[in-house]
């Protein structure tokens, strides 16, 4: 009698355990923030303070994407990457409005703080495009979870980017 | 060994076998069916092999009372804690009557005539067959499909259904072997079909849930034994005290877990899954915090708020006031920058007073498996 009272004393404590376990609540977290800058030496403020981001978007629902103050960053925050081959896309758009000198411009991808769960691509692939005067271009920058995380992942995406005025061509 | 006691084992195994032969078709919609026609079909042969010893209970009738009582108030007292948590819709079409409603109630009625008969052979060979078959037949009755894709499914399953089936069963042995069929049969008609006959249901939180169905039938059998069983022998002052101060230990034990895990009381208890506050608050430890109820915050404070429906454990790093609207910005210590944007006091949950270390390692082992 007594080692069936103290069995389902056991058993009872057990299973508050397991049960309080089961049910605990966990913190969890995922996080992207993007951040691009246009960067410049003193000499070249006028020419790079006419090139700047006009449009940014977040193309899953869920996520987020703006342009802040002065339209020099853009920063997106992916919500929706939650397991292993999820995928956010953002898209933004750089325009020089400078009149006369076209640009060559190369966004540069860096400081991936977590790149075993992140990849982190591009459509210009690290290559230099030229905008000329007055236009604008888009660029897609992906960003892919590899690894379906069991904890809180928070990494920083920076975007760089440098702007070389072209000297125009003389029409002969 | 004599012929009666050679059917009573043979035909105890036969019924476990056959039972166990019937969870091939787990998830099937003809379950519940099933199980009635095969709760008749081994009545009839239990009632036919197995001589019937009678049960001598006076006080069957107070017990009856006691146990359809007990039902009616547990069902009560589930929907009036709605008023707290609110209701949300069940799918109740009048078809379950008899799809669920009728089998059930004839599985019941035939399998605690079967489990009287058993007990009431006071072997225990057959009291034991008789146990585990019939916690067997009550979560065939009380499971649901899809039980092992998701960790949710299981931790359910283990939680609301076994767990509570085993304590259920300790208390109908019990009531069985004394005072007959029954009173189980009219309780666990009332317990198992309630769900099936309400158009909507109490968003009681499961951990709540699965702690009470686990408790019940112990108090149940506890206060019934306190009225009608006579002490076997004479306890001593002094092993009465010991045992008053265990059980009321335990019940503030219990009290506190489940005040803790249901995180809907005054203070909660949360499992670290993340590394963003290591050095600080470690993956694997929990934490104890204490509601929100418009207390100062302060900086270098550790909150618990929701971001991105979430729970998050972050330390507040900044505070500003604008337009009249308090903001704090948060961070986690071994993070390299700031959480993105901020929260204002609707995000914040509670403030932490108290980390316990490992705590929480089986929770996260455990969910870990299901990935």
């Amino acid at each position: 009698m007594k080692n069936r009272k103290l069995a389902i004393v056991a058993f009872f404590l057990a299973a508050v355990m397991c049960i309080g376990a089961g049910y605990a609540v966990l913190t969890d977290i995922l996080d992207i923030q993007g951040v691009a800058n246009v960067s410049a030496t003193e000499a070249e403020k006028v020419f790079e303070s006419k090139i700047y981001f006009t449009d940014a978007v977040a193309n899953e629902t869920g996520n987020t994407a703006e342009i802040t103050q002065n339209n020099d960053k853009a920063t997106f925050t992916a919500n929706t990457l939650a397991g292993q081959g999820n995928k956010a896309t953002f898209t933004f758009t750089i325009k020089n409005a400078n009149t006369d000198l076209d640009a060559n411009v190369t966004p540069k991808i860096s400081a991936n703080t977590k790149p075993e769960y992140f990849a982190v691509s591009s459509d210009w692939n690290g290559a230099t495009t030229l905008i000329k005067a007055g236009e604008d271009k888009t660029y897609t920058v992906t960003v892919e979870l590899l690894e379906t995380p069991t904890e809180t992942i928070g990494t920083s995406i920076a975007i760089e980017l440098t702007a070389v005025s072209v000297e125009p061509t003389e029409n002969v | 060994m004599n012929s009666d006691k050679k059917k009573l084992y043979i035909l105890s195994c036969i019924y476990a076998g056959a039972l166990l032969t019937l969870c091939c078709i787990l998830g099937s919609t003809y379950l519940k069916l099933a199980l009635a026609v095969f709760s008749a079909v081994f009545f009839l042969l239990f009632n036919t092999f197995i001589k019937k010893r009678s049960i001598k209970a006076i006080e069957h009738r107070q017990v009856l009372t006691i146990m359809t009582v007990s039902a009616l108030m547990f069902i009560g007292v589930f929907f009036i804690t709605g008023l707290k948590f609110g209701f949300y819709k069940t799918t109740f079409q009048t078809s379950f009557l008899w799809q669920f409603i009728v089998p059930i109630t004839i599985t019941i009625a035939f399998s605690e005539k079967i489990r009287e008969k058993m007990l009431a052979q006071q072997d225990k060979f057959a009291s034991a067959i008789s146990y585990f078959s019939l916690c067997l037949i009550d979560v065939l009755l009380l499971i649901e499909n899809n039980i092992f894709g998701e960790f949710e499914s299981f931790n359910n399953l283990v939680s609301m259904v076994v767990f509570p089936t085993i304590t259920a069963n300790i208390l109908y042995h019990f009531i069985s072997k004394r005072y007959g069929a029954l009173p189980n049969i009219l309780y666990k008609i009332l317990i198992i079909t309630f769900p099936y006959l309400t158009p909507s249901e109490p968003a009681v939180p499961e951990a709540l849930l699965a702690f009470a169905k686990l408790l019940l039938p112990l108090i149940l059998m506890m206060f019934i034994r306190s009225l009608y069983v006579k002490r076997q022998k004479k306890v001593s002052r002094k092993a009465k005290a010991v045992g008053t101060a265990l059980t009321t230990i335990t019940i503030f034990l219990m009290a506190g877990i489940v005040m803790l895990i249901s995180c809907q009381f005054r203070f909660g208890l949360l499992v670290i899954a993340t590394e963003s506050m290591t050095g600080e608050i470690n993956k694997g430890d929990a934490v104890i915090y204490e509601q929100y109820d418009c207390q100062i915050i302060k900086e270098g404070q550790i909150l618990v708020f929701n971001k991105n429906k979430q729970k998050t454990v972050h330390r507040v790093v900044d505070i500003e006031n604008i337009n009249g609207q308090t903001r704090y910005y948060t961070k986690g210590d071994a993070n390299d920058g700031n959480d993105f944007g901020y929260i204002t006091n609707e995000d914040i949950v509670g403030v932490l007073k108290l980390k316990i270390k490992y705590l929480g390692y089986p929770t996260i082992l455990v969910r870990e498996l299901f990935k």
